[in-house]
């Protein structure tokens, strides 16, 4: 039972190593003025990649499926969260016949028909449900959800396996970017979404379109000179600077607050990977990647099990996705692009494939090494330039995979593993 | 009519005289010498058309007043900024004697005589009358072209009769030629057949030719014979009726020239990505290495031939053409060498891991982009030779291009090639064992690794073979392995059926078909394109393996599980 050990120590680590670090070292080096509040907004962000390497070690490490979309379900999240940002974003932008505002990152690139005139822009009606913030998290959640519960039923059903499964995820990846790139999908092309402003203003929290939202405020500021009021109480132009009072995404109280918030979840996250591990289900999953046709023999549909690890791990990425752009504040498609579902794979293979924590290490330290090498840097004997972080990257996969099979972890288990499993089997023969 | 028969001295000295009318105030005089220079056919003349539409002609009036009509094109300016002007003969091109020296005078002495606006689109039109007593053929067939093209050149019609009753002329030029006289006529253009029935009767003509310039203009006619008050209304819609039959005559030429153009596409994107995969259905089929770095070998392959050109010195002015065909084996070399190296520092220790290929062979494309990135820049360009401009017209308006033609040629050679080395060779005999039951080769003495070593440089090869074929049509940039070709080609291995050539030709082409007549399709306003094309195409893919998971021809029996 030492494998059952291990991972206690593992789990253990990892437990204080998100507390410690996460809600106490950085927050306390940010109040002690080592850390900017730009560090804390990038932390943030690589903690929400983190969120996004948990849900794909659980299908990759534990399942065995090795999906190459995890960013076409995060960017899901994120364009969620991206829409319901843009509503309350910034004064620019125009009021369409029915009252709402049509922000100004879809205004830029809105795809009229021939004939059309700006005048007949509207709000896209898939864009709606976004105005309010409890909806926009719910389905940030539930979309990537069901879209992977249906790729899964489909696929999984069929016997499609490994590098196949893998080879369609990316065929599926590259075809969601070229959609989501065209202007015509009202998703802003290229541009993606971007301009906000503020998160959570009242009237995202309790009502669920602008008119609504409008009346409230109307009767709170009857006598404000940003409003225009017609007889019959009709409202010609809205100011939103003025109606709509949230949290600026731009003030450092709101960005730590949301790193925080992103580490909770990354918290919450990795509870339930664990718990998932180290239940019977996880059981059924390992025996999935080890042997699937003897579990097949026994009675199991390890289909269903694998929709449902997939439909876990495309969550995560859903949350991962919805955390992200509050702190980026934009949210463009080339983040669907192949490539980058690819480097979640090697996040995890950095840190650790079948760890948890080994996933959590290895976001967020070839995020910072990404970080800090597409910067110049001149080391007096040699000049290192951004240029070579590709050369860099692809060295990384090709050094991890041929000789650190299990990941940074491994390095880290060789170091301290052995100390804990001594102080626990000391514990073991003291009692 | 030859070129050189109207060069005749005669005919010079009258140009030179038409050419001093340029210089006049009357712009009545103007246009009709323009008239009568381009019915002098002198070919000299298309240069000078060109020049004296750019605004490059000048007269330089002598002291007493007579007219020299010069070119000039660039002017040299001195220390004291004074702009000079040297001068060229306007016919010859040759530098404007005077006193044996070329004439460069103050550019205030010259006359600027640059044709109005409207003069400028009959000098336009007057140098395609010219084109149509060029030697060149495709010269020659886009002048015969124009003077169907709006506007029209109504005093090109002798010219054309001649050349459309001409015997001796070629096929293609002498229908053009007929065409473009019956669209003069249907234009009304032509002062002498301007009556409706005339034009009714052009028009007939020209559905029985069934032209397809025609097509664009038969809406114009039909507003116009509305708009005609002289017309009765039994007329009108006998002559509606008339242009609705010859409507869809045209129509149904469209039809088919557009199906037969989408099928031909399609058949030559899947002989493209018959070439691609057929590298993966090696290195994928066979040895079970995902090769994700597969489209960076294409990409080698790709530059390769790039370094081959400017090795021969090939470009579009000095055209080389032979380095084509020199590229083509080094091109195969060179990514086989890489290959080489690539699977004796990494995809050896990958075999029978293939997600770990998957990953480490995805570094090994990266890193290779860059490389090339930092050498190369980011565009370069590969200059096809110049043979494979054009195209082959194998039915009315049907036209193959040459370039597509060879890639389809390649891609079949290709596929014979890797056919015959599989199943005609001894060492596509020991490639077959060692893939089949390595041990059980191993143990009767075959080199299991010499054998994995090339059968993956024989994959990498045929994949530089692909980039080398790609170059003739396609730009060449560092990532266009990854952006174009890899996730398309393994899906044609995985449709295929792994392992098996057959297969890989059949979903190639099938792939390659579908996607070209997916993509026109309109459904209402709504047109499919390569986008949402290939979105319908991934959805059938995914419906299809429903129903066969391993492909199209699945690997049977014992092998069936072992991938």
């Amino acid at each position: 039972m030492i494998i059952h050990k291990d991972r206690l120590v593992e789990s253990r680590r990892t437990f204080f190593f998100i507390c410690l670090l996460g809600f106490v070292l950085i927050p306390a080096l940010y109040l002690g003025g080592i850390l900017s509040i730009g560090d804390i907004n990038m932390l943030g962000r690589f903690m929400t990649f983190a969120i996004l390497a948990l849900g794909l070690d659980l299908l990759w490490g534990y399942v065995g499926i090795l999906s190459l979309c995890q960013f076409t379900f995060f960017c899901m999240g994120a364009y969620a969260m991206g829409m319901h940002l843009a509503h309350h974003g910034g004064p620019e932008g125009i009021i369409d016949e029915n009252g709402w505002k049509i922000p100004a990152c879809l205004f830029v690139v809105y795809p009229y028909e021939v004939g059309e005139s700006s005048g007949d822009a509207l709000v896209p009606g898939f864009w709606k449900p976004f105005w309010n913030l409890p909806v926009t998290i719910v389905l940030g959640l539930v979309i990537p959800a069901l879209a992977s519960f249906v790729l899964g039923y489909f696929v999984f059903r069929s016997r499609v396996r490994g590098v196949y499964f893998a080879i369609l995820t990316q065929a599926i990846a590259v075809a969601c970017w070229l959609v989501f790139c065209r202007n015509d999908v009202k998703l802003c092309g290229t541009n993606g979404l971007t301009r906000f402003d503020v998160i959570a203003p009242s009237g995202s929290l309790f009502t669920f379109n602008p008119v609504d939202a409008t009346d409230d405020w109307k009767q709170d500021n009857a006598e404000s000179p940003n409003m225009d009021l017609n007889k019959d109480g009709s409202v010609d132009q809205l100011d939103y600077s003025v109606a709509d009072v949230g949290f600026s995404l731009s003030d450092p109280g709101v960005q730590l607050s949301l790193y925080l918030i992103t580490v909770a979840c990354l918290f919450g996250s990795y509870l339930l990977c664990r718990w998932i591990v180290n239940s019977r289900l996880g059981k059924v999953l390992v025996a999935i990647r080890d042997d699937e046709p003897t579990l097949n023999f026994f009675g199991y549909k390890p289909y269903t099990f694998k929709i449902f690890a997939f439909c876990i791990a495309a969550t995560l990425a859903g949350l991962a996705g919805l955390l992200y752009v509050p702190q980026m504040k934009i949210v463009t498609p080339s983040n669907m692009e192949a490539v980058r579902s690819v480097m979640v794979v090697v996040w995890v293979a950095v840190g650790g494939r079948g760890s948890l924590g080994g996933a959590i290490l290895g976001a967020l330290v070839v995020n910072l090494l990404y970080n800090y090498l597409t910067s110049e840097h001149d080391y007096g004997f040699f000049q290192w330039s951004p240029d070579y972080w590709p050369i860099f990257l692809g060295l990384m996969f090709v050094v991890v995979v041929l000789l650190l099979p299990k990941g940074l972890i491994e390095l880290v288990d060789r170091v301290k593993s052995t100390t804990f499993v001594k102080s626990i089997k000391k514990e073991e023969t003291e009692s | 009519m030859d070129a050189s028969q109207v060069a005749t001295p005669s005919i010079n000295t009258e140009v030179g005289q038409l050419i001093k009318n340029l210089a006049s105030s009357d712009v009545d005089i103007v246009k009709d010498s323009i008239g009568e220079l381009a019915k002098t056919a002198d070919p000299r003349l298309e240069k000078f058309f060109e020049l004296y539409r750019q605004g490059s002609v000048y007269n330089w009036p002598t002291d007493s007043g007579v007219v020299r009509i010069v070119v000039n094109e660039e002017t040299i300016m001195d220390d004291d900024f004074n702009e000079f002007a040297p001068l060229l003969d306007p016919l010859s091109g040759e530098p404007y004697l005077v006193a044996d020296v070329q004439a460069k005078p103050d550019l205030l002495e010259l006359e600027d005589i640059s044709p109005s606006r409207k003069l400028r689109s009959l000098v336009n039109s007057s140098k395609f009358l010219l084109r149509l007593f060029s030697t060149d053929y495709t010269v020659r067939l886009s002048g015969v072209k124009k003077c169907g093209d709006p506007s029209f050149l109504p005093a090109a019609i002798p010219y054309l009769e001649e050349i459309a009753n001409d015997e001796t002329e070629d096929e293609k030029i002498r229908f053009t030629a007929k065409e473009s006289k019956e669209l003069m006529v249907l234009s009304g253009a032509v002062e002498a057949k301007k009556s409706t029935e005339d034009r009714l009767f052009a028009l007939s003509k020209l559905g029985d030719l069934k032209s397809l310039r025609a097509y664009a203009r038969l809406d114009t006619f039909e507003g116009e014979l509305e708009s005609m008050p002289e017309l009765s209304t039994q007329e009108l819609s006998e002559a509606k009726a008339s242009i609705s039959l010859i409507r869809k005559k045209i129509q149904d030429h469209k039809d088919t020239v557009e199906l037969s153009g989408n099928l031909f596409r399609g058949v030559s994107y899947g002989s493209v990505l018959v070439l691609i995969a057929l590298g993966l259905a090696i290195t994928f089929g066979l040895m079970g290495v995902i090769n994700m770095a597969h489209g960076e070998l294409m990409m080698i392959g790709a530059y390769t031939t790039y370094e081959v050109q400017m090795l021969f010195g090939h470009t579009p002015d000095n055209p080389v053409n032979h380095y084509y065909l020199a590229a083509l084996p080094i091109a195969f070399l060179v990514a086989a060498v890489v290959g080489l190296i690539m699977e004796g520092l990494v995809v050896r220790h990958l075999y029978n891991r293939p997600l770990e290929s998957l990953l480490a062979t995805w570094g090994v494309g990266l890193l290779l982009i860059q490389v090339v990135r930092i050498i190369y820049g980011d565009n370069i360009g590969v200059n096809s030779p110049t043979w494979a401009r054009g195209g082959f017209e194998i039915s009315q308006d049907i036209v193959l291009p040459y370039a597509r033609l060879y890639l389809l040629g390649l891609s079949v050679l290709s596929v014979g090639f890797i056919y015959f080395i599989i199943r005609k060779t001894r060492f596509g005999m020991l490639i077959r064992a060692t893939m089949q039951n390595r041990d059980m080769a191993s143990s009767l003495g075959v080199r299991t690794r010499k054998i994995d070593r090339l059968t993956f440089a024989l994959g990498s090869g045929i994949a530089g073979v692909a980039g080398y074929g790609w170059t003739i049509i396609g730009g060449v940039t560092p990532d266009m392995g990854q952006t174009n070709f890899i996730v398309d080609s393994f899906l044609v291995v995985v449709t295929g059926g792994v392992g098996e050539l057959l297969g890989v030709i059949c979903s190639g082409l099938g792939i390659g078909v579908l996607t070209k007549l997916i993509e026109p399709l309109e459904i209402g306003t709504f047109t499919v394109g390569p986008v949402w094309g290939k979105v319908i195409l991934l959805a059938l893919i995914v419906g299809f393996i429903q129903y066969r998971p391993s492909g199209l021809f699945a690997p049977k029996g014992r092998l069936a599980d072992k991938k």
